[in-house]
C-alpha cells in the first residue's frame, strides 16, 4: 500500500500530512521535533496519490530532505544550511549507543556553542559538518546522561551513553491512570515483574510479602489455594473486612474474592497505593489501601517474542512442632493418669494401686473415671523394650511434596495492534497429605488503534482451578486438627498393608475392669486425608473492554466495561467407612454437601481525561462516573441417609436439606481529580469521590472521600547547589479520606431469619428477627496522613521515608451488646482508631566491584495502632478463649492478656500460703497477684503483646557476575504475640488427651521423675479449674511470633549470546531458587503467621493454620 | 439512584414481615423454637437442674472445657461456656417473645381467641424463661419490650428478684385468663394448666403455699390429667400422653436430623452404646447407689433408670436416637402430673395436713406399683418419703438442684460450704459487654 487516499481538497499542516500517511499505511516518520513548527500550511487535492509523490509536493520549497528505508520509515532531515564554505570544515560520522551497545535512534547531536544539529536514524548513526577540528558534540537522549565529545581530528566516533535513573522517567499505575514516577506525590510503592515471581505460589499475595514498606502479608493458612491476610500500614477496622481493594487493569474485584484466579506470570507489575490521597480515587472502597495490577502487554512494532516460563520443584513442612514419641507419650500418659487418679483423694489412693484396686476407690458415691486407670500396654513402653510401634504422625501427616508450574506465552505488534497472550498450567501438592491444587490459566490481552483518535482493547483471563483442600481444625477430618490427637502406638496401615481404620477410636473406648479408660477416640489421619472427599472446582473468567477516543485535542473520552464471572462447585463426602471423633467405622450414615456459588459483577465506567501543557505549566484533569453490580447465588444442599458408600456425593443419599442465598450488592460512583505541576517542581493534586452503595442504611447512603497532595523537588530549584551527592531530592505531603464498605450485603436490615419447631413431631416453619436494623449505618472513614521524603544520592541509591498517620472514624464494629437484649452483637458506626507509624524504603542498583554488578534494598516499617473510642459507655472488648482477647481504649487492638506464671506450686503448704486460684493442686502453676490484693481474679492478667507488630522489615541483594546471578531476600517481624489454641489446650495442657510437645514433655513438672520442671505437672482426669484457666496463658510469652524469614534465595545463569545463537533463541535462562528457606522464630506453633480471621482475636493460631511451606525449585525461562 | 435500594431476596426482612396471621404463626413457632435451643431445654437447663444434685455426676468432668464438670464439683467459673449459653439463649428467647407479644397487637386474627391464646402462650414462655434466670442468676436484667435499638441497654442493671418474681406472675396470671384448656388439638402447646402448675411452682418457690395450693388443687380438679403406667410416661411413641401437662417437642430422624435434642449425647455413660451408636460423653451418669434406691418391684426400675455392668446407672427417659447419636427424639417434659402431686404433697406437709400429703405420695407409689406408705406421719418423716420419691420418680428431669434451692438444702445436702456457689456467676462476657452488670458475689 504505496498510496493514500484524499478524501477532499483542503489546507493541512504538514504535521496533518504525516498523520494521513501513517493512519492509511505502516509508513513512520522519524524527524526533530519542531521541525516544522514555523513551516506554512500546504493544499493537498482529493484523490488518491503515491505516498513517496505526496511527500515530494508538501515538502518541496521546505527545508528539509526525505528517505525512506527499511521498516518502512521516513526519515526527514534538515537539508545541509548552504553557507560560504569555510576552512577546515569536515564532515564527522557517527553511532550512538546504550551501554549494551544497542544504537539508540533519534538521539540529538549538537554542535557546541551553535544551533546546528541532527538526529540518529534508526540505527543510531548520524553524520554532521563541523567547523574545524577544536569543535565539541553534545549528545543527548531522553533518560540519558548527556555527553559531550571532543573530534579532535577523528571522523568516526562510537558514542556510549549511560542511563540516567536520576530523571527517574520510571512510569508507575495510579488510580484511573499513570503518572511517571518523579511526580507521583503520595505514597504508591511498586513492584516490576522482574521481582515477581521470585516466590513460587499461585497467587500474587505471596509475591508482595517482605517487598513493600508497610505492606504486610501473613499467609496465615499455607494450604494450598488459601488465600493471605494482607494489611498495608496498619489493620484499620474491627470488624469489617480487612481486605485490601484489588484493582486488575482498571477493573475493581470483589473484596476477599480469590486471588488464585490470576496467574503470577501474566503480571507486568503491581503499584500499591498505601496512603489515603492516593486511594481515595477509590473511595469508600480504599481504607484498607489499594492494589493495582496491570497484566502484560505486548507492544507495537514488535516482532512476536514467545517465552517459555518453567519451574519444577518439591515443598516441605516448616512448622515449629515437634511432639513426643511413643516412649516419652506413654511416661507422660502414666504420670498423667496416675496423678489424675491419685490427687482427687491423695490419703486414700496410690499410684501403685492396680486397676483392679482403682476401680473400688469411689469418691462420695461415684464411679472412677475411666481416666483414672492405668493403661496395660503402657508397660513394654516405660520398660522401654525395643520394636514397639512407634509411630510418627508428622511424617504420615507431611510429605514432600511436588509442584510444577509451565507458562507459555506470545506478545508481538505491529504499528496499530498488540496483543499478548498466554497459557499457564500450576499443579501444587500440598505438604499435608489430601491437600493439593491444580490450575490451568489463560489470559489475552489486545488493544488497537481504529485510527488516530480511536483506540479499544479487550483483556480477559479465564482460569479453571481444581482443589482438594481439608478442613484441618476439625478434629474428624483433615490431619493437623488430629495431629496432637493422634497416638503413637497405632498405625496407619495394618500388617497387610490396608488402612488400619478405627483402631485408636475403639482401643481408646475400651473397658478395662468394666470401665471405659476415656482415652483419645480419633479416626486414623491418614484415612482422613484420604478418604474425605472435599474437591471444588472453580471457573472464573474476568476481564474488560474499553474505548478510548481523542474527542478534542488533549481531552480524552474511555468507556470501560468490566465483568467477572466465578463460579465453584464443591463436593463433600465424608463415607460411612471410616469412624470420627469418637465414633469408629462403620458409621451409620454417611455426609455429603453439594455447595455451589456463582457470583458475576460487572463494570460501567466513564471517564473523561484533559491534558494541557504551556509554559512550564502542566494540567491533568480527570473526571467519571462509575457503576458496579454483584449478584451472588448460593445453594448448598446436604444429603443423609446413605444406604452404602457406593456413590459418593449426593446422589447417593436418601434424604436432603437444601440452603439457598441470593444477594445483590450495587456501587455508584463520581469521581473528579486535578494534577497541576509547574516545571516538575511544585506539584499538586487534589481529588473527590462520591460513592453511593446499597450496603448501607438509607440515612447515610452517600458519602464523598476528597483528597489533597502537594510536592516540592527541591532539587531543581536555581538556588540548590549542583552536586554529584544528592542528585534528587522531594518533599511531599498528602491527606485524603477513604471508606471501608466490607460488611456484607444487608447489613443496616433487621434480617428474619428461620427457626423451626416440631409440633407432633411435624415441622412447624418459623421465621422471626434475628439481627437488629440501623438505619444510620454508614461506612468506616479513615482520614490519613502522609508525609514523605525521597531522595537520590551519589546517582545510585535511592532513599525513600515516610510518616503516616491514620485516624478512623466511626468503625464498622460488630458491637457486643449485653444479651439481655437478645442479641450479641450489633453492627454499628462506632469508635475510633489510630495508626501510625514510619517507613524507610532503601535500594542502590549498579554499584560495581570489579566484575561484581550489585544491587541491594531493604525497607522498615513501624507501627503504633492505638484504639480511641469503643461503644456507648464500653471501654473493652474482652474476646476469645477465655476472654483473653481484650481490646481496650488507649491501647492496641486484641492485646492477648493472660497470668504472670511464677512458678510451680510443689507442696499443699505453698499453695495454702500464697493467692490462687481455686482448685488448684500441687503440680500446677503458681500465679503473680498482681493488684497485690490477695486473690487471684481475672484483674490480675497483664497484658502480653499483640499481634501486630511493632515494626516489620526486609532486606535483600542481588549480585551479578558475568553471565551469573545472585539474589536473596530476607523478611522479618518484631513485637508480634501469639496465642496457640491447639498448645493451650491439648499438647502443652498437660492434660492426657493429647500428644504433648517435646518442648512440654522436657520441662513438665513431676515430683520424682522430672523435679525441676516449670509447666504443669500431666494430669487427667483431674484437670483443675485453676489449670484450664491458667494453660493459656502458660503458651503466651510476650512476643513469641517475632522471626526472621529467609523468604528468597536464588541462582540464575543467562547463556551467552554465542551459545543463545547456537541453539537459536534470543534468551535462555536456568536458575535454583528456593522459598523459606528458614524462619528464625522461638514459635513453637504450626505457623508464626498464623491468626484466626476476626481482628479481635487476631493471633489465635490451631491446626487451621496450616505450615507454610520451604521450596526448592529448578527452573528455565526461554524466549524465541 | 434506584439500584441503591437492595432489598434482601433470600431473607425475609423485620419491616415487611409481622403483616399477617400466618407470619405471626411462624413468628410464634420461632419463639417454641427458642426452647430447643442448647442453653435452654436442649442440653443446658437438664444439665444444671440434675448435675450438681447428688443423684447424677459427671463422670468425664474435664471434657468439652469442664463446663459440666464444674456444675458437678460447684466451682462454676465466670467463663463457663453452658452458662454463657444458658444466659444468651433465655434472653434470646424472651426477645422473639416480646416480639410477638409486641407485634401480634396490630394484626387480626381469623378468630381473635386463637390471637388471644397466642398472647397467653408467649407469656407463659417468657414467665419460664425468667423463673430460670431468676433461679440460678439471682437478681437479672428485666426486659419486657420488643428492643429496637439494644445499644440502649449498656447501663441497664439487674433488677431485684422480687420485681422478676412479680413480672412472672403477673405473665402467668394474665397467660391463664387468655389460654385455653388442653385437648387432642392443641396438647403440643402451652395450655391453661400449664400456666397454673408453673404459677404454682412459682409460689412453691417463694413458700407461698397456701397460693400455690390454689393453683396446683386447679390443674388436679380439672381432671384432664391423670398418672398412667410407669413405661408408658416416656414412650417414644406415646408422647404428650395425659400426664404430660408441658413439654418441649423433639423429633428423631427428620430434616437431616436437625430437629432432635442433644442430652442423650451429652448426659449417658461413654460405656453405653446401643444401636451402635457410640459417642456419648458421660456428663450425667446416675450413682450406682442411686439406682439401688429403686425397690425390686419398683414399676420406675429399668423404665426410668437403666444400669451397665460397670455399675453405672443412666437415665433412660430420653429414648435412643434413630440414626446420629446427636438427634435424640424424645421431648423434654417440663411439668408433669407427678410433680404437680408431689408439689402438693410437699404443701400440704409444709401446711401440717400430713395425711393429705401422704395421699399423694400413696397415688405416686401405686403407680410405681408399690404397697401405700407406712412410716410414722411426723412432719419429717413424711417430708423424707416425698423427696425420696421426687428422686425416684422425677430423676433426670432437670428438677433436683431447683428443688434442693427453694428447700434451702442445696448445703446440707450436697455439702456446699460456700453459699456464693448457690448462684451462677452472671457470664464473664457479659460482664465484659455492659458497664451496668455487677458480679455475683464469690466469684
Amino acid at each position: 500500500q504505496n498510496k493514500v487516499y484524499i478524501e477532499s481538497d483542503k489546507e493541512v499542516t504538514i504535521d496533518q500530512v504525516f498523520k494521513i500517511i501513517k493512519t492509511q499505511s505502516d509508513f513512520n516518520f522519524v524527524y526533530p521535533k519542531n521541525l516544522f513548527k514555523k513551516t506554512p500550511k500546504v493544499k493537498i487535492k482529493k484523490g488518491e496519490i503515491e505516498i513517496t509523490q505526496l511527500l515530494k509536493n508538501s515538502l518541496s520549497n521546505k527545508n528539509v530532505t526525505f528517505e525512506i528505508i527499511k521498516n518502512h520509515t521516513i526519515i526527514i532531515k534538515r537539508k545541509p544550511v548552504v553557507k560560504t564554505p569555510e576552512k577546515q570544515q569536515q564532515s564527522i560520522r557517527g553511532m550512538v549507543t546504550d551501554e549494551a551497545d544497542n544504537p539508540l535512534p533519534g538521539a540529538s547531536i549538537l554542535v557546541k556553542g551553535t544551533t546546528k544539529g541532527t538526529e540518529t536514524d534508526f540505527d543510531g548513526n548520524f553524520s554532521i559538518d563541523v567547523a574545524n577540528d577544536n569543535a565539541i558534540l553534545v549528545i543527548s537522549y531522553i533518560g540519558y546522561t548527556t555527553k559531550e565529545v571532543a573530534i579532535k581530528g577523528k571522523n568516526q566516533l562510537i558514542v556510549k551513553l549511560k542511563e540516567d535513573a536520576s530523571q527517574l522517567e520510571e512510569v508507575v499505575v495510579i488510580g484511573y491512570g499513570k503518572q511517571s514516577k518523579a511526580k507521583v506525590i503520595g505514597a504508591v510503592s511498586k513492584i516490576n515483574a522482574k521481582e515477581l515471581n521470585k516466590v513460587a505460589s499461585v497467587s500474587l499475595d505471596q509475591q508482595l510479602a517482605g517487598k513493600i514498606s508497610g505492606v504486610v502479608v501473613n499467609q496465615s493458612n499455607g494450604q494450598p489455594g488459601a488465600s493471605s491476610n494482607i494489611s498495608i500500614r496498619g489493620v484499620g477496622t474491627l470488624t469489617a473486612g480487612t481486605n485490601p481493594l484489588i484493582v486488575v487493569d482498571g477493573f475493581p474485584l470483589s473484596e476477599g474474592s480469590s486471588l488464585n484466579s490470576i496467574n503470577t506470570n501474566d503480571i507486568e507489575n503491581i503499584s500499591v497505593l498505601k496512603d489515603a490521597a492516593s486511594a481515595a480515587i477509590y473511595g469508600s472502597r480504599a481504607a484498607n489501601g489499594v492494589i493495582l495490577v496491570t497484566t502484560k502487554k505486548g507492544k507495537n512494532n514488535q516482532e512476536t517474542k514467545i517465552t517459555l516460563d518453567t519451574y519444577v520443584g518439591f515443598q516441605q513442612q516448616s512448622s515449629g512442632v515437634e511432639l513426643v514419641d511413643a516412649y516419652q507419650h506413654a511416661q507422660f500418659l502414666k504420670e498423667a493418669r496416675d496423678w489424675g487418679y491419685v490427687s482427687k483423694d491423695p490419703s486414700n489412693r496410690n499410684a501403685s494401686d492396680p486397676n483392679s484396686v482403682r476401680v473400688t476407690k469411689k469418691l462420695n458415691g461415684r464411679n472412677i473415671d475411666g481416666r483414672e486407670l492405668n493403661l496395660d500396654f503402657l508397660q513394654p513402653y516405660l520398660d522401654r523394650q525395643p520394636g514397639l510401634t512407634n509411630t510418627n504422625w508428622m511424617d504420615v501427616a507431611f510429605r514432600t511434596a511436588p509442584m510444577y508450574n509451565y507458562n507459555l506465552s506470545a506478545s508481538g505488534g505491529n504499528k496499530k495492534t498488540n496483543y499478548y497472550a498466554s497459557l499457564g498450567y500450576f499443579n501444587q501438592e500440598g505438604v499435608v497429605i489430601g491437600t493439593d491444587l491444580k490450575r490451568y490459566s489463560a489470559s489475552f490481552n489486545l488493544s488497537s488503534k481504529i485510527n488516530n483518535k480511536i483506540k479499544f482493547g479487550i483483556l480477559l483471563n479465564p482460569s479453571f482451578t481444581i482443589l482438594n483442600s481439608k478442613n484441618q481444625g476439625s478434629r474428624s477430618s483433615g490431619a493437623l486438627g488430629l495431629l496432637p490427637l493422634s497416638f503413637p502406638y497405632y498405625s496407619p496401615y495394618k500388617t497387610d498393608g490396608s488402612l488400619n481404620i478405627s483402631e485408636q477410636v475403639i482401643s481408646e473406648q475400651r473397658e478395662l475392669e468394666g470401665v471405659r479408660i476415656n482415652g483419645t477416640p480419633v479416626e486414623n489421619l491418614l484415612a482422613t486425608s484420604t478418604k474425605v472427599i472435599d474437591h471444588k472446582k472453580r471457573f472464573r473468567v474476568f476481564g474488560n473492554m474499553f474505548v478510548e477516543a481523542e474527542i478534542l485535542n488533549n481531552l480524552t473520552y474511555k468507556l470501560l466495561l468490566g465483568g467477572d464471572y466465578d463460579a465453584y462447585n464443591k463436593d463433600y463426602y465424608y463415607p460411612s467407612s471410616i469412624g470420627s471423633y469418637r465414633t469408629p467405622a462403620p458409621r451409620k450414615d454417611a455426609n455429603g454437601e453439594e455447595t455451589k456459588q456463582f457470583r458475576y459483577n460487572y463494570l460501567v465506567e466513564n471517564t473523561l481525561n484533559y491534558s494541557l501543557e504551556f509554559n512550564n505549566h502542566s494540567f491533568n484533569i480527570l473526571a467519571g462516573h462509575t457503576f458496579q453490580k454483584e449478584f451472588n447465588n448460593f445453594t448448598k444442599v446436604t444429603g443423609t441417609g446413605y444406604p452404602d458408600d457406593n456413590i459418593q456425593n449426593i446422589a447417593g443419599a436418601s434424604a436432603y436439606s437444601a440452603d439457598y442465598n441470593s444477594s445483590i450488592w450495587t456501587l455508584e460512583s463520581y469521581l473528579a481529580r486535578i494534577q497541576y505541576d509547574y516545571q516538575t517542581k511544585y506539584l499538586i493534586s487534589a481529588a473527590v469521590r462520591t460513592d453511593g452503595s446499597s450496603r448501607f442504611g438509607v440515612n447515610n447512603r452517600w458519602g464523598s472521600f476528597p483528597s489533597l497532595s502537594a510536592g516540592w523537588i527541591f532539587t531543581k530549584e536555581s538556588f540548590f547547589p549542583e552536586n554529584d551527592i544528592l542528585n534528587f531530592g522531594k518533599l511531599s505531603a498528602s491527606w485524603g479520606k477513604t471508606g471501608n464498605n466490607q460488611i456484607g450485603n444487608y447489613g443496616s436490615q433487621a434480617l428474619i431469619t428461620d427457626s423451626n419447631y416440631v409440633f407432633n413431631d411435624a415441622l412447624a416453619p418459623g421465621f422471626i428477627t434475628t439481627s437488629s436494623p440501623n438505619p444510620n449505618l454508614g461506612w468506616e472513614v479513615a482520614s490519613s496522613l502522609n508525609i514523605g521524603l525521597d531522595f537520590r544520592l551519589f546517582n545510585k541509591l535511592n532513599i525513600s521515608t515516610a510518616y503516616y498517620k491514620t485516624n478512623t472514624k466511626d468503625l464498622l464494629l460488630n458491637l457486643p451488646v449485653p444479651q439481655q437484649t437478645g442479641y450479641n452483637t450489633v453492627l454499628a458506626n462506632i469508635g475510633e482508631m489510630e495508626n501510625k507509624g514510619f517507613e524507610i524504603d532503601l535500594s542502590a542498583n549498579n554499584l560495581k566491584l570489579g566484575a561484581l554488578n550489585i544491587g541491594f534494598n531493604a525497607n522498615i516499617t513501624t507501627y503504633k495502632n492505638t484504639v480511641l473510642a469503643l461503644g456507648p459507655d464500653q471501654d473493652v472488648i474482652a474476646t476469645g478463649r477465655d476472654e483473653n482477647f481484650v481490646t481496650k481504649i488507649g491501647h492496641s487492638i486484641a492485646e492477648i492478656y493472660g497470668y504472670e506464671i511464677e512458678g510451680i506450686y510443689k507442696t499443699q503448704e505453698e499453695i495454702n500460703n500464697s493467692p490462687h486460684l481455686s482448685g488448684t493442686l500441687t503440680g500446677d502453676y503458681k500465679v503473680k497477684d498482681i493488684n497485690k490484693d490477695g486473690k487471684i481474679d481475672s484483674s490480675d492478667k497483664v497484658s502480653k503483646g499483640s499481634f501486630l507488630p511493632d515494626f516489620t522489615y526486609g532486606f535483600g541483594a542481588n549480585v551479578a557476575y558475568n553471565n551469573f546471578s545472585f539474589s536473596f531476600d530476607f523478611t522479618g517481624v518484631t513485637g508480634r504475640t501469639l496465642m496457640d489454641g491447639d498448645m493451650a489446650s491439648l499438647t502443652e495442657a498437660g492434660e492426657g488427651f493429647s500428644v504433648p510437645t517435646t518442648y512440654y514433655f522436657k520441662n513438665r513438672y513431676h515430683p520424682t521423675n522430672n523435679p525441676n520442671g516449670f509447666l504443669g505437672q500431666p494430669n487427667f482426669g483431674n484437670f483443675s479449674n485453676s489449670r484450664k484457666q491458667l494453660r493459656s496463658s502458660s503458651v503466651v510469652e510476650k512476643n513469641n511470633g517475632d522471626y526472621l524469614r529467609l523468604r528468597n534465595i536464588r541462582l540464575a545463569y543467562d547463556f551467552s549470546p554465542s551459545v543463545l545463537q547456537a541453539i537459536k533463541v534470543s534468551s535462555f535462562q536456568l536458575y535454583l531458587s528456593a522459598n523459606n528457606v528458614f524462619t528464625l522464630t522461638k514459635y513453637r506453633g504450626w505457623n508464626p503467621d498464623g491468626t484466626s480471621s476476626n481482628v479481635l482475636t487476631s493471633g489465635y493460631n490451631t491446626g487451621a493454620n496450616y505450615p507454610i511451606a520451604r521450596t526448592f525449585l529448578i527452573g528455565a525461562r526461554i524466549q524465541l | 439512584q434506584n439500584e441503591l435500594l437492595q432489598e434482601p431476596i433470600t431473607n425475609k426482612v423485620s419491616g415487611k414481615f409481622y403483616t399477617n396471621e400466618k407470619e405471626l404463626e411462624e413468628a410464634v413457632n420461632a419463639v417454641y423454637a427458642s426452647l430447643q435451643f442448647t442453653g435452654n431445654f436442649n442440653t443446658a437447663i437438664p444439665a444444671i437442674g440434675e448435675i450438681p444434685g447428688e443423684d447424677a455426676y459427671d463422670a468425664t468432668p474435664a471434657n468439652d472445657g469442664g463446663v459440666y464438670g464444674q456444675l458437678d464439683d460447684y466451682n462454676v467459673i465466670p467463663q463457663n461456656g453452658l452458662i454463657g449459653t444458658i444466659w444468651q439463649d433465655a434472653y434470646k428467647g424472651i426477645q422473639r417473645a416480646n416480639i410477638v407479644i409486641n407485634r401480634i397487637e396490630n394484626v387480626t386474627y381469623e378468630n381473635n381467641d386463637t390471637k388471644q391464646a397466642r398472647i397467653g402462650e408467649m407469656k407463659f414462655i417468657r414467665a419460664l424463661y425468667y423463673f430460670n434466670l431468676v433461679r440460678i442468676f439471682g437478681n437479672v436484667p428485666l426486659i419486657i419490650d420488643e428492643v429496637e435499638n439494644p445499644q440502649d441497654f449498656f447501663d441497664q442493671k439487674r433488677a431485684a428478684t422480687t420485681e422478676v418474681y412479680s413480672q412472672i406472675k403477673a405473665d402467668l396470671e394474665d397467660a391463664i385468663s387468655k389460654l385455653p384448656t388442653r385437648n387432642d388439638s392443641n396438647k403440643g402447646r402451652v395450655v391453661k394448666s400449664a400456666a397454673y402448675t408453673l404459677l404454682g411452682k412459682v409460689a412453691l418457690t417463694l413458700k407461698e403455699y397456701a397460693d400455690a395450693k390454689t393453683q396446683l388443687l386447679k390443674v388436679v380438679n380439672t381432671q384432664i390429667f391423670k398418672l398412667i403406667d410407669a413405661d408408658k410416661v416416656f414412650a417414644i411413641d406415646n408422647e404428650l400422653n395425659e400426664e404430660i401437662i408441658f413439654a418441649v417437642q423433639y423429633a428423631s430422624g427428620i430434616n437431616t436430623n436437625k430437629e432432635g435434642s442433644d442430652a442423650y449425647r451429652m448426659f449417658n455413660p461413654t460405656s453405653r452404646v446401643v444401636n451402635s451408636l457410640s459417642g456419648a460423653k458421660g456428663h450425667g451418669v446416675l450413682k450406682e447407689s442411686f439406682y439401688n434406691l429403686y425397690a425390686a418391684t419398683d414399676a420406675r426400675k429399668d423404665v426410668y433408670v437403666g444400669k451397665l455392668s460397670s455399675g453405672e446407672a443412666y437415665n433412660n427417659k430420653i429414648a435412643v436416637p434413630t440414626t446420629v447419636i446427636t438427634d435424640a427424639g424424645s421431648d423434654w417434659v417440663v411439668l408433669r402430673y407427678a410433680d404437680v402431686l408431689l408439689m402438693l404433697a410437699e404443701i400440704e406437709n409444709a401446711l401440717n395436713n400430713q395425711d393429705q400429703a401422704i395421699f399423694y405420695v400413696n397415688e405416686i407409689r401405686k403407680r410405681a406399683k408399690l404397697t401405700p406408705y407406712t412410716g410414722t406421719k411426723d412432719k419429717n418423716t413424711v417430708f423424707n418419703e416425698i423427696d425420696l420419691q421426687r428422686r425416684l420418680e422425677l430423676v433426670w428431669e432437670g428438677h433436683r438442684w431447683f428443688d434442693l434451692l427453694r428447700q434451702e438444702r442445696a448445703q446440707t445436702v450436697l455439702g456446699i460450704t460456700d453459699i456464693n456457689k448457690l448462684l451462677m456467676p452472671i457470664p464473664a462476657s457479659q460482664i465484659a459487654a455492659s458497664t451496668a452488670l455487677t458480679q455475683n458475689p464469690g466469684y
